[in-house]
């Protein structure tokens, strides 16, 4: 066993090389999934600000379908211009037709 | 298949919904394979294989630096595409996709180049070698951590990804230059032991090993750059619902 650990002389060099390399892959994959756990987080904050507006505007127009194509449209997005999409189709109820 | 078609196939991946339906398939069978890769690898890197006959113990150095050398061109690679389809079809998963692979790329190259110099100390009796192959994979990395900071540099994210595009097309020269290296100038750097003319010439003892982490390595990256991609657009959903909050303040 600490023959193993010993590495023929080179311990050093080889665990330096394996510990860096597992220090390098861990911390991305980590740091990844809380990145995409805060993203997570903050868009269920968002909506959740959003579903009684949301709900009062269905109620009003009496349509109802617009948060759910702005939504849509937020996801098929990322291009250019379709944050004004999405500004257009989220009201819908009060008429926005700038895309 | 005709440009259309092409095209169409291409823009069928453009729909973020369609894209999330396939990572959730994909990435379970990815992070899977990376850990058998991993396990399976790190016993034949570490437990299984013979030490060399000439380098001892420090071979072993090999089953990491290799599969991470590959990962770094291969990353920069699928980067330029992607880039050339973020120009050419304004395919907007091609930008989500080379900002997410960035991060990924440059820590392969990192650890391609750490591991190279803790297995020159050594072997050859030293760190660093201002040659050919170890100068241009330090561009390699130098392009990365430049890809990553032009793209943040804009206040207009379509400009910052437009310019990262340009870089990492005009930086794709830099590939075959990493690769051909070994070949066109002396350098201390050995040439290529397995993808050559003619056929491996490392033994199968070893060539497990650096196979199994190669595939653990490939995985790994395909795994974490779903997950990237997927904070990605989330992101982008998210500034897409501040933009309209902020429009409906405005109103």
């Amino acid at each position: 066993m600490a023959e193993f650990f010993a590495m023929g002389g080179y311990a050093l060099y080889v665990w330096g090389s394996y510990g860096i390399a597992a220090v390098v892959l861990l911390g991305l994959m980590l740091l990844s999934l809380s990145a995409h756990r805060r993203q997570q987080r903050t868009l269920a904050t968002l909506e959740g600000i959003r579903q009684p507006r949301r709900a009062r505007r269905a109620k009003a127009a009496d349509g109802g379908s617009g948060g759910e194509l702005a939504l849509a449209g937020a996801y098929a997005g990322g291009g250019k211009g379709s944050a004004d999409c999405d500004a257009g189709g989220d009201g819908g109820g009060s008429g926005g037709g700038d895309c | 298949m005709g440009h259309a078609t092409y095209a169409l196939a291409m823009h069928r991946f453009a729909n973020p919904a369609r894209f999330l339906r396939l990572a959730a398939v994909v990435q379970p069978w990815a992070a899977g394979i990376a850990v058998i890769g991993f396990v399976a690898g790190l016993y034949w890197a570490l437990v299984a294989s013979p030490p060399d006959y000439q380098q001892g113990d420090t071979v072993r150095i090999m089953y990491i630096h290799v599969p991470a050398a590959w990962m770094s061109l291969f990353v920069y690679s699928s980067m330029a595409v992607a880039a050339a389809v973020a120009l050419i079809w304004r395919h907007p998963l091609a930008e989500v996709y080379a900002r997410a692979a960035a991060p990924l790329g440059a820590g392969f190259t990192l650890v391609c180049l750490a591991t190279g110099s803790l297995w020159g100390e050594p072997m050859w009796g030293t760190w660093w070698v201002w040659d050919a192959r170890l100068t241009s994979v330090l561009i390699l990395f130098f392009l990365y951590l430049g890809y990553m900071a032009l793209v943040d540099a804009f206040d207009d994210p379509t400009r910052g990804n437009r310019a990262g595009c340009i870089l990492l097309l005009v930086g794709a020269v830099n590939v075959p230059i990493i690769k051909f290296s070994v070949d066109w100038w002396n350098t201390l750097h050995q040439p290529a032991s397995v993808f050559r003319m003619g056929g491996p010439t490392i033994h199968a003892d070893m060539l497990w090993p650096l196979l199994a982490l190669a595939i653990a390595f490939k995985a790994y990256f395909a795994a974490v750059v779903i997950t990237r991609m997927r904070a990605e657009l989330l992101a982008r959903k998210v500034q897409a619902l501040r933009l309209a909050q902020a429009s409906q303040a405005a109103e």
